[in-house]
Order: C-alpha cells, then sequence, then structure tokens
C-alpha cells in the first residue's frame, strides 16, 4: 500500500465530519459538499505530496474545498451557457433549515451567489483576509472586495442588526449602497 | 466575535455532528482512492488522457520539487523543456523570488481575474527549468498543475491560472507571487500535453524578467508514448504481451459528432470530462485522447448513443468521437495494482500507464530486466483482467 493511502483512509474516517461540514457551508446541500470534498480529496492526494500525518492532510483537503467549490460553478455555468440555458447556478435556491437556531444563517448563505458565498465563508469562518481570499480563490482582490461588500449587503438585508461583521477588519463595506440584493 | 460569525461556527459544529458517524468513507474511500491512484500514474508515467503527455520534474542544487511517486516507481519523461535564463544575474537572491516578502515592495503582481465561467486548468504547462546564470542554479518546475516548489527553505505552491499567469503561495498562508507565462502560438501543438513554447516573467522585484528557449521534441505518432529518450523498444511484445483479442478494433463502435461552434475546444472538453464522468465513474468509461482535432472518448458501460447524451449534457457536443470499449478506467487501476503483488516487476518494472487509445497496458522495464520473466510475471499478475499490454524498455526516472 502507498504512503499515502493510509493517511487518506485516516482523514475520510476520521476527519469527514468537520471536512463535510465545511463544504456544506459552501453548498447547497449534503450531496454536493460530499461531491466537493471527493474533489477535494482527489486533488489534494493526486499530486504528489508526502503527508506526514492527517493533520496536515486535513488542512491541505480544507484548504482545497474552496476551490473545488468554485471550478464546480465555473464548470457549470459553462455547461449551462453551452446549451442556452439562462440558470442561475445556485443564486436563491434556499433550503430547509436543519436546526432552528442556524436557519437564518443558512437560509441567508443560501441566498448568496456561490462565489459570495465562497467569500463570505473564507471572511467570516476562516478568518481570512481579503489578499488570503483572493489568492486562494485566485480572483483579484478587488474581486474579492466586490463580492464581500455585494454579500454582506444581502446579509445585512436578511439578517438585519445580527448581521455585524466588522467591515473595518477587512476595509469591505457592510452594506453595499449601489447594489441591492438581487 | 460577532452574530453571525458566532452562528457560522454553530451551523459547522451541528453539520459536524450530524454527519458523524455517516457513509461517506464507506461510500466513497474506493472511489476516491482509485482516482488518485489514477492520477498519481498518470503524473507518473506521462501518459493521460491522450496518447501522449509529458512531465517533467526534477531537483537541482537547492531547489526540492515534489516527487511524484508510484508505488511501481514510474518514470517521468523527460520529453520537454524550456531553458529561462536571468537577463540579470542575481548572485545573492533565488532567480524566483519566494522568499518571505517577495510580493512586497518593487514587486509588480499579476493579478488577473478569471472570467467568470473560466475553466481553471484550460492550459497544460510543460516542464519549465530555470537556470541562474549567476549562482549557476537549476531548477525544472512542472507547470501543469499545482507543484509546490521550495527555494530556500520556503515551499510555495504553484498553481496555474487559465489566463496564462500562475500564483505562489507559501504553503503556510503566506505571502504571493504571481508569475505569468504566456503561451507563444503553435499552431501544430499535440493536445494539451505537448508544451507550448513559453515565455516566463517573474513578477517580482529580481530578477524581472526570464528569456525562455524551448526546446520540445517532435510528438511521436506511436500510440504508445515515448517512455524517454533513452528507451530502447524491446523486442516484445512477446506473444502473451500482445494485445489480446480484447482489443479496440474487435468491440469498437464509433459514433462521430462534427465540431460545432459552441461545443467546447478539445482541451475543454477533456478537462470537463476527466472532473465530471472520469473521476467520479471510473467504472463507466474508458478515459480519451487526441486524434488530430477531435477527442476520442471510449465509453464502457453506455453505447454511444447514450454517451453522446451524457456529454451533451456537458455542453459537449460535438468535435468528439465516441467509441464503445470493454476496458474502464477502474479496470486499468486495478491491473496496475495487481502488478505491485509481483516483487520481481516492483524491481523491474520502471513505468507503467494505460494507453487509451490502443485499449492496454503500456509497462516499461529497465533494461537489465529478465524479459521472459517479466512476460510470465505480466502474463500471471494480470491473468484475471483480461487486459492487453505490452513491454519495453526504458530508465527509471531521475530525480537528483
Amino acid at each position: 500500500m502507498a504512503r499515502w493511502e493510509p493517511i487518506l483512509e485516516e482523514v475520510m474516517r476520521e476527519r469527514s465530519a468537520r471536512l463535510l461540514a465545511y463544504a456544506r457551508l459552501l453548498t447547497r446541500d449534503d450531496a454536493e459538499a460530499q461531491d466537493v470534498l471527493q474533489d477535494a480529496l482527489v486533488r489534494s492526494f493526486s499530486r504528489g505530496r508526502a503527508f506526514d500525518n492527517a493533520n496536515l492532510a486535513e488542512a491541505y483537503v480544507r484548504r482545497a474545498i474552496p476551490t473545488v467549490f468554485i471550478d464546480r460553478v465555473r464548470r457549470r455555468r459553462a455547461s449551462e451557457r453551452a446549451h442556452d440555458k439562462d440558470v442561475a447556478v445556485g443564486g436563491h435556491h434556499v433550503l430547509e433549515p436543519d436546526r432552528e437556531v442556524v436557519m437564518d444563517v443558512r437560509a441567508a448563505l443560501a441566498a448568496l451567489p456561490p462565489q459570495e458565498r465562497a467569500c463570505v465563508v473564507l471572511r467570516f469562518y476562516d478568518d481570512l483576509t481579503v489578499p488570503q481570499i483572493a489568492a486562494q480563490l485566485k480572483l483579484a482582490e478587488g474581486t474579492v472586495k466586490r463580492y464581500l461588500s455585494d454579500a454582506s449587503g444581502k446579509l445585512a438585508q436578511i439578517l438585519g442588526e445580527r448581521f455585524d461583521a466588522p467591515a473595518g477588519a477587512t476595509g469591505v463595506p457592510v452594506v453595499s449602497p449601489a447594489k441591492g440584493v438581487r | 466575535m460577532g452574530f453571525f460569525e458566532d452562528e457560522l461556527g454553530s451551523l459547522a459544529d451541528a453539520d459536524a455532528r450530524r454527519f458523524a458517524g455517516g457513509s461517506f468513507a464507506e461510500d466513497r474511500l474506493g472511489p476516491v482512492v482509485g482516482a488518485v491512484r489514477r492520477r498519481r500514474a498518470v503524473r507518473a508515467a506521462g501518459v493521460g488522457g491522450a496518447s501522449v503527455l509529458s512531465v517533467g520534474v526534477l531537483a537541482v542544487g537547492g531547489v526540492n520539487l515534489p516527487r511524484v511517486s508510484a508505488s511501481l516507481g514510474f518514470a517521468l519523461s523527460d520529453a520537454a523543456a524550456v531553458v529561462c535564463t536571468t537577463t540579470t544575474p542575481v548572485a545573492d537572491a533565488p532567480w524566483i523570488a519566494l522568499e518571505q516578502g517577495s510580493s512586497a515592495t518593487g514587486a509588480t503582481p499579476l493579478n488577473h481575474e478569471l472570467a467568470d465561467g473560466a475553466l481553471v486548468g484550460n492550459y497544460v504547462w510543460p516542464k519549465v527549468t530555470l537556470e541562474d546564470r549567476g549562482s549557476g542554479t537549476t531548477t525544472a518546475i512542472d507547470i501543469r498543475n499545482s507543484v509546490e516548489l521550495t527555494v530556500n527553505g520556503l515551499t510555495s505552491e504553484l498553481t496555474p491560472r487559465s489566463d496564462g499567469t500562475y500564483t505562489a503561495m507559501e504553503t503556510s498562508g503566506g505571502d504571493v507571487v504571481n508569475l505569468r507565462i504566456t503561451p507563444v502560438e503553435q499552431p501544430d501543438l499535440i493536445f494539451p500535453f505537448y508544451p507550448p513554447t513559453v515565455e516566463v516573467q517573474v513578477a517580482s522585484h529580481e530578477p524581472a524578467v526570464a528569456t525562455c528557449v524551448t526546446s520540445t521534441p517532435e510528438p511521436s505518432d506511436s500510440p504508445s508514448w515515448p517512455p524517454t529518450s533513452s528507451t530502447t523498444p524491446s523486442s516484445t511484445p512477446t506473444p502473451e504481451s500482445t494485445p489480446s483479442a480484447r482489443s479496440s478494433s474487435a468491440s469498437r463502435t464509433e459514433l462521430e459528432l462534427p465540431r460545432t461552434d459552441t461545443s467546447p475546444s478539445v482541451e475543454t472538453a477533456y478537462n470537463i470530462l476527466d472532473t465530471e464522468l472520469f473521476m467520479d465513474h471510473p467504472t463507466e468509461w474508458g478515459e480519451a485522447y487526441k486524434d488530430g482535432e477531435t477527442l476520442v472518448v471510449n465509453t464502457v458501460t453506455r453505447d454511444v448513443n447514450e454517451a453522446a447524451a451524457v456529454l451533451a449534457d456537458l455542453g459537449i457536443t460535438g468535435g468528439v468521437t465516441l467509441r464503445e470499449v470493454d476496458l474502464s478506467i477502474a479496470d486499468y487501476d486495478t491491473a496496475m495494482h495487481a502488478l505491485n503483488e509481483s516483487d520481481y516487476l516492483s524491481q523491474v518494472v520502471a513505468w507503467v500507464a494505460p494507453d487509451y487509445k490502443e485499449l492496454r497496458l503500456q509497462v516499461t522495464v529497465v533494461p537489465e530486466a529478465d524479459m521472459g520473466r517479466v512476460d510470465r510475471e505480466l502474463a500471471s499478475g494480470l491473468a484475471e483482467f483480461d487486459i492487453p499490454y505490452v513491454v519495453d524498455t526504458g530508465e527509471r526516472p531521475s530525480f537528483d
């Protein structure tokens, strides 16, 4: 058995719940979260890295999840364009919440377009800076700021005063005055 | 921490509890392991969806590149190199500025936003050899895919971007250096796996520009890719190693989808198929390869019309030939790993990889191998898989 295989198995058996939960913040449903995690696992372990332990591997996989998610969204959009379909991928697909206490946040996240959702998760859950988000998602910093700005406006509308994102921490306005909820 | 951050944390915690004890590992471990094995084999052997693919990494001096490894010690093709020399010798700094602070003052990061819908990974880049004339340091970067690059003890991950740039980011989440690699028109480029000529610009304060000269070998028309330049075809295939009756010609039914304006390019189509079909459904497909300007897709569990419908759902409506075959990606995976069971083969096989065009395994053994024993071991190891194979000889990769 190759050296990476036991580590991969350990990550999948012992760390997948946390990783799936992270992916689920980004995706529309559990099944998509599983697909994203699977792709992230394959991507992370296929690159010849020598993971010494499951912690390191988990960190790589976790970091790959947002990128994989965005890549899938891009591909889906390209495919839809090829079919002349005018479908907003996940843009307004709101799922039934699974816990009342997080219902609003789940619904608010689901109301965001995928790129904005990814930026929000990386900013407010992972506590990354704008440059770090830009690097991870391979976007320009200005684009990340715009996504965060638009998303903040929408979240503020949905969640009201409970969305108290610290604007000063990122330099991102909480509410974009120019754009409302799409 | 505010309400929103708290609730995001609560949401993730609740989901983690909900997913705990789930069947993800049981359901997905097999497919993930298979996909990783296949990709590692492809990366290592230099054979991908097409019949020819070049992969090259090497490590020289203080620069270490990731070692692609597989249990059989698959070799790396040394098929192409782009030699880049810095225009301004840098005596006391790495030629590629990946040290801390490299993106700070003086740097001119090249940030290009990916167009919406752009496919990451459309471009497949060659091995790039960079040489610092000042220090004599030489290294090579396989920039087809993300790689790690260590310079002066600092490891960064290089990630190609579809706009022709790629990002070098310290793996610990630190500094980012953006590099630009510009492909030069090369109309006769063999599907993504033969390298274009490239120019490399390091968007950091030093060195400013690297000039590149390409040495690209002529691609072979042979369905079995050239293992290395030092490889000498052996007298095999022997009767045992001749493709069996279960070959493509025996079972092939083809359907051609003429190229349309809306269908993605061959390269894009391959990337879509690789991600959407081959990786997730390795038992249903037999991979793909390029034949001229057409992507030939092997379907295993569907007839060509059903497969065409699947491709159409992915936006691929032209430029593709579908053919029905028996061997799936999973079959190749399983067969390749079965060879690990032989201690002797583990010692003498330099690399092994699927040949999706000829529907067989291409096995390259070191020249000193006992070919008779190789054939016996291969015949034995692959007996239960009914998979054709051919054998030739070549050297193991040299990483140092």
